[in-house]
């Protein structure tokens, strides 16, 4: 008599036992498979996080260097333009421009600078004058008020100067230019006059030949 | 109805050497008529041998039941391996002699002094079980030729080694049987079931069936009838004990568990 229950059991372990080495291999397959592929993942995964910031910095680096290339540019440019110049000479007087547009700004700085030093300067030498009454910082604030081409005032400390000091050359010649810059001519001619007969001065004499030729 | 077409088809596949179980395949067919040409040829001894299961047996059943009529034909399936009994068994059926005292010598002697109108064949099945010393007085029994032999052996090494020692100058027809290929077993299985009328188990077996049971039996049909008979015997146990089984077709699982059954699995 044929027990069927004993022999489906029979038949699972048999079944068991044939899949059994498919089965291992399957696994040992896959599991194999799964580690190169793991491995693999890993080191691309590092890589990649290797490789990206570099290509960063050198997506970063990349506008730097353009810009480097661009500052080289118009570094270089000039000498291109020299070349350009060689051709033609069209583009002269945009670099002259450009050259004295610059100049222009260096000196309007430098004469901003100079205006408030000399106020500066002016109002301290003032009050230093006021103290002392030196013929030197009068003549001084003579000579930088005929420079800021404040006329009057040169006038008046040049004739303080002379006042306390008759013998400064250079306070009667900036006080004479003075007196021509505020229209009395005919006046500083005269009293040119009279400081040459008295000094015997060649700038005074030059300064006198000036008026009469109209160089002054 | 479906116990009834189990049941007949579980016995169809009974391994038994009855003739009319026979089933002609074409191969086996021209051996066979290749075999009983032979008979009438002058020849001392036949000698059909093939592995285990390939039908030697069946075709030795169904030549001795074709011929028994026609001819003076005697077959013995089961090897008589005392001498003295198989020569008194010989000389009994043959000659119609009934000695208790003979022996190989007096039947020999029965045999050289016999006026017959026809030689008569003796069929003996199994005969790699027989000694050597009997096997030799067969061969000299040939050699009178007054009796002719067709003997089957099983083909291994050892029993190629004794074809070729004891019957090479004897054999005039040397019949080698093979197992069935997988498209001789499939028409064997369908003509052993069509001749019950197992018309719905036909219709069960799938070319796949046919495959596994090819890849497990290996073309045998000794062991093919083994198989097939524990198939039905497997659906007969499923239907008593009302367990669900498919009926449109014959599992793999069911074949393999009748291959588990009769050894064909080593499970």
């Amino acid at each position: 008599m044929l027990n069927v229950d004993e022999l489906e059991k029979r038949y699972l372990r048999y079944k068991l036992k044939s899949f059994l080495p498919y089965s291992i291999f399957f696994i040992i397959v896959f599991l194999s498979a799964f580690i190169v592929l793991e491995t693999i993942y890993i080191k691309t995964d590092k890589t990649e996080k290797i490789k990206t910031p570099k290509k960063q910095e050198k997506i970063k680096e990349i506008p730097k260097q353009l810009d480097k290339k661009q500052n080289d540019k118009i570094i270089i440019e000039p000498s291109y333009e020299f070349i350009k110049n060689i051709a033609s000479s069209t583009n002269k007087p945009k670099k002259i421009v450009k050259k004295t547009k610059n100049k222009e700004v260096k000196q309007k700085k430098k004469l901003i600078i100079k205006k408030q030093d000399d106020k500066d300067s002016i109002k301290i030498i003032l009050k230093r004058f006021k103290n002392t009454k030196s013929p030197t910082l009068s003549l001084f604030l003579a000579k930088k008020y005929y420079d800021l081409k404040d006329y009057k005032n040169a006038y008046k400390y040049a004739f303080i100067t002379n006042d306390l000091d008759n013998k400064i050359e250079e306070s009667w010649i900036i006080f004479i230019k003075s007196m021509i810059k505020l229209d009395k001519k005919q006046k500083a001619i005269k009293t040119l006059k009279l400081y040459i007969q008295h000094s015997d001065s060649q700038k005074a004499k030059k300064l006198l030949n000036d008026i009469y030729t109209g160089k002054f | 109805m479906y116990k009834q077409i189990f049941e007949d088809s579980k016995e169809i596949f009974l391994d038994t050497l009855r003739p009319s179980d026979y089933v002609q395949l074409d191969r086996v067919y021209t051996i066979y008529n290749s075999l009983k040409a032979s008979l009438d040829k002058p020849l001392k001894m036949i000698l059909l041998y093939g592995k285990p299961g390939t039908g030697k047996s069946m075709l030795l059943s169904k030549l001795y039941s074709e011929l028994k009529d026609t001819k003076d034909i005697f077959l013995y399936q089961i090897p008589m391996l005392d001498e003295d009994e198989f020569f008194k068994v010989l000389a009994r059926d043959i000659f119609h002699t009934k000695d208790e005292s003979l022996n190989y010598t007096k039947f020999i002697d029965i045999v050289q002094s016999s006026i017959l109108n026809t030689t008569p064949i003796i069929l003996l099945d199994e005969a790699q079980l027989y000694s050597d010393a009997q096997m030799e007085r067969i061969r000299l029994l040939s050699d009178t030729r007054k009796v002719k032999f067709v003997i089957t052996l099983h083909k291994t090494n050892k029993e190629d080694l004794l074809a070729k020692e004891h019957f090479q100058t004897r054999i005039w027809e040397n019949i080698v049987l093979e197992n069935a290929t997988k498209n001789e077993l499939k028409i064997y299985i369908q003509k052993k079931l069509l001749k019950a009328n197992c018309f719905d188990s036909v219709n069960m077996i799938t070319d796949k069936n046919i495959s596994l049971i090819y890849k497990l039996t290996n073309g045998n049909y000794r062991d093919t009838n083994k198989l097939m008979h524990t198939v039905f015997e497997i659906y007969l146990q499923y239907i008593k004990t009302n367990k669900k089984i498919k009926t449109t077709y014959i599992p793999s699982k069911i074949i393999e568990m009748s291959a588990i059954h009769t050894g064909l699995i080593d499970a």
